[in-house]
């Protein structure tokens, strides 16, 4: 098992645990409800769990959770039993976010665009960085330069250094090779530091 | 840490600066791995719900709506292959050609030329072509200069409509071919007087089928031919002109005008 996936109860609301991943995705995508059911209790807090770290928002994270259950039982069918399930159905919930975060930060240019610049500080999804850092704890300086890193730099950081999940893992979930991910990992970390240095001084944890 | 490490720490600032901010940046990543996680309680029966939902608005397509433009496909596939096989026959080529307005090759002669008889009067020309020439020797001199034979000015008139004459058109270029030939056998033999070589040259085509035109046929132009000279040792064999036609072969049913 996983270790990302054994930090929480994962089981937790399954009744069957016999039947692996795949079995159960075979069982579903011949129709059968309680495999579907089965596989959405195994995955819903993983999923929920990742999908948070990049949101932050709880209402907008059980609405991507959704989408991506839906969307994954809908295609069910594009599956293949030579894959795993638990990485085929983080890769869609990594799509979403990724879409949800490009219409949120477009969402945002419009509305600093319409108020002439003039409305960004009263925005509740883009708080300032250097505000956030001096009022809330040392881990809120953590999130806010995460949300300043762009789409890619910030899943490698959520899937390896917060989900702590295996390169092969992330290597599969993304369709490339573990030195890519190695590399892409180094080069988020690079530019996060770049991000979190100066949040950090400002809140008194780096002089 | 090793001590070494330690001791360059205690002496470089620069790494000094990095170490601290790598320590920094594993302290916020520790809080936030261990930051509390709220839990999903998004049931499964909203799930099941939404993708029933989901199901009745894309109903599974069915076969059976695409049976109309399968059947529009059909008939217009069907109509298509019936126009191509009951379609008209085309025209047979040489009708064709015969159809065609004829490249009309006339001089004005200094007889008029009956119609549809096809007149060549020799006029004494410089020829280039070199194919048919005779023995410098055997050759009296000409009139003319440069010791060139007399070339022949053909005139070729026929209708415009005679489109059912092209058979006929084939075998009187045949004849005509083998009258001139005859005429060159004649003026180029050795004993041949001066008025056979002077002789012009008449070549008498088969009446048409059909009844002529009373009009007579519109003369374009006149091209007179290049002077033949008669090669040494070869036979007097008439060589081919073109204009712009391919040359009449022995199978070829049609005689397009300027060409023998």
């Amino acid at each position: 098992m996983d270790r990302a996936l054994a930090m929480d109860n994962l089981y937790a609301g399954a009744t069957d645990h016999t039947l692996t991943d795949e079995q159960l995705a075979a069982r579903a995508k011949a129709g059968d409800s309680y495999a579907m059911e089965e596989l959405y209790l195994r995955y819903r807090q993983p999923v929920f769990r990742m999908v948070y770290r990049s949101t932050r928002n709880l209402d907008e994270a059980e609405d991507i959770v959704q989408d991506v259950f839906l969307k994954a039982f809908e295609r069910l069918h594009t599956f293949r039993e030579q894959s795993r399930f638990s990485t085929w159905l983080m890769r869609i919930a990594l799509n979403l976010c990724t879409d949800r975060a490009r219409m949120r930060q477009r969402r945002q240019d419009l509305l600093e665009r319409e108020a002439d610049h003039k409305l960004a500080w009263s925005h509740p999804d883009a708080p300032d960085p250097l505000e956030t850092a001096q009022r809330n704890a040392f881990h809120e300086a953590f999130y806010a330069a995460l949300n300043q890193l762009p789409d890619h730099h910030r899943q490698m950081i959520i899937l390896r250094d917060l989900e702590e999940m295996e390169y092969e893992q992330i290597a599969e979930i993304l369709g490339t090779s573990v030195g890519a991910v190695k590399l892409r990992v180094m080069r988020a970390r690079r530019a996060f530091k770049t991000k979190l240095e100066p949040l950090l001084r400002a809140i008194g944890e780096l002089e | 840490m090793p001590a070494e490490l330690q001791a360059h720490l205690a002496r470089c600032v620069a790494c000094q600066r990095v170490w601290r901010a790598e320590q920094a940046y594993r302290r916020a990543l520790q809080a936030a791995r261990s930051e509390p996680m709220p839990v999903c309680d998004l049931p499964w029966t909203r799930i099941q719900a939404r993708l029933a939902e989901r199901a009745v608005a894309r109903p599974r397509l069915s076969i059976w709506r695409f049976a109309p433009a399968f059947g529009i496909g059909i008939a217009a596939l069907a109509v298509f292959a019936a126009s191509l096989l009951f379609r008209a026959p085309a025209p047979d080529a040489p009708a064709q050609v015969a159809q065609e307005p004829a490249v009309r090759l006339a001089i004005p002669s200094s007889e008029p030329a009956p119609t549809p008889r096809v007149v060549a009067q020799a006029t004494p020309l410089r020829s280039s072509a070199t194919r048919l020439q005779t023995p410098p020797a055997q050759q009296p001199a000409p009139p003319n200069e440069g010791g060139f034979k007399q070339g022949v000015q053909t005139s070729l008139s026929l209708p415009a409509n005679e489109a059912a004459q092209a058979t006929n058109t084939a075998q009187t270029a045949a004849t005509a071919r083998n009258q001139i030939t005859a005429h060159y056998q004649r003026a180029t033999a050795p004993n041949a007087s001066a008025v056979e070589r002077a002789e012009p040259l008449t070549l008498g085509m088969s009446a048409p089928a059909e009844a002529p035109p009373e009009s007579l046929p519109t003369q374009i132009a006149s091209l007179p031919l290049n002077q033949i000279r008669l090669l040494e040792g070869d036979n007097a064999d008439y060589l081919p002109f073109n204009y712009g036609t391919r040359s009449l072969g022995e199978n070829d049913t049609y005689a397009p005008v300027g060409s023998f």
